[in-house]
């Protein structure tokens, strides 16, 4: 009988500690902040989007009156093109954030009313996904910040010999 | 007898702070909390790295603006509200990172508590910056709409 019984409480055991209930008070509090501030993050990309949009059309007008045979604004105004292809690239990819925040809270949110384990890890898992993206912007930032210092760097070695 | 009695005697009512759940700190869950810990570590290395880097530049700056030093004060402001902004959640997050790789180590419950009491510390810090920003915005429409119907009709 009693090997029965620690066949059935051995393993349960031996999958991990259980939580207190602080820790889960304290998880609770986190999902609710984190649903708040992934949905406010949402709504201002959706609204700077669509900022975006109609002041991309209004330069877009502006410029096709403003040029006019002007040579200088004719070359520049492809690189609008690109900054607007920049901008929706970087509110595309803010917009993917948040979705993925708003997925851990979510889960977090319901593995704790719920009491599942399996999307408890999920919610987890989200979240180490969130902080490798992280990671990998921070660097792309770092090294994009390490290329213009280069850049100015250089070309303030050039400016004095010209 | 005196068992008896006792069978019809109510509990007593459970404190409010336990929550009770079968939630557990799996292996495959504990990796996930580790290398979480893993990059908090290193964002708020490069947080503090620039944050260290911005004070030089912004004191270099202002001694070009203020050779003799008269107004250091705003230099100040700015130093102290530039920690408290980014040394608050900073110092959150490494709570958090530093708590919960010791709970996971050492496999200690009071080390997970104080980990996620620091998390929730940086949600509710972030959440309420988000709330004072939106106010600010709210607060700049409100006044932009009040000034530009006075305007309106003089013009």
């Amino acid at each position: 009988m009693q090997i029965l019984d620690d066949e059935f409480t051995l393993p349960d055991q031996a999958e991990g500690d259980l939580l207190s209930g602080r820790s889960l008070q304290s998880l609770q509090a986190v999902a609710n902040w984190a649903l708040f501030l992934s949905v406010t993050g949402l709504a201002i990309s959706v609204l700077l989007w669509l900022a975006f949009m109609v002041i991309g059309q209004m330069m877009g007008t502006m410029m096709e009156t403003m040029i006019g045979g002007n040579p200088i604004l004719s070359v520049i105004s492809p690189f609008f093109g690109i900054i607007s292809v920049v901008l929706t690239v970087m509110i595309a990819i803010h917009v993917a954030i948040l979705a993925l925040h708003t997925r851990f809270a979510i889960r977090l949110r319901r593995s704790l009313q719920l009491n599942d384990q399996p999307m408890f890890v999920k919610a987890w898992k989200d979240m180490r996904n969130l902080m490798r993206i992280f990671g990998i912007l921070m660097g792309i930032s770092f090294l994009f910040g390490m290329f213009v210092i280069y850049l100015v760097m250089s070309m303030s070695a050039i400016m004095p010999s010209n | 007898m005196e068992t008896s009695e006792n069978d019809f005697i109510a509990p007593d009512p459970e404190p409010a702070a336990p929550l009770k759940s079968g939630l557990r700190i799996t292996p495959e869950l504990g990796a996930y909390l580790r290398e979480i810990s893993v990059w908090t570590f290193i964002f708020i290395g490069i947080s503090a790295f620039f944050f260290v880097l911005t004070v030089i530049q912004n004191y270099f700056n202002y001694t070009q603006i203020d050779p003799e030093h008269e107004n250091i004060g705003s230099l100040l402001n700015s130093t102290i509200l530039g920690l408290l902004l980014i040394g608050m959640p900073g110092w959150f997050a490494y709570q958090f990172a530093i708590n919960v790789r010791k709970g996971l180590q050492s496999e200690s419950p009071a080390a997970m508590e104080k980990g996620f009491q620091n998390l929730r510390g940086l949600y509710v810090f972030f959440g309420i910056m988000t709330i004072l920003y939106l106010g600010i915005l709210l607060l700049a429409f409100v006044v932009a709409i009040t000034f530009s119907r006075q305007i309106t009709p003089m013009g």
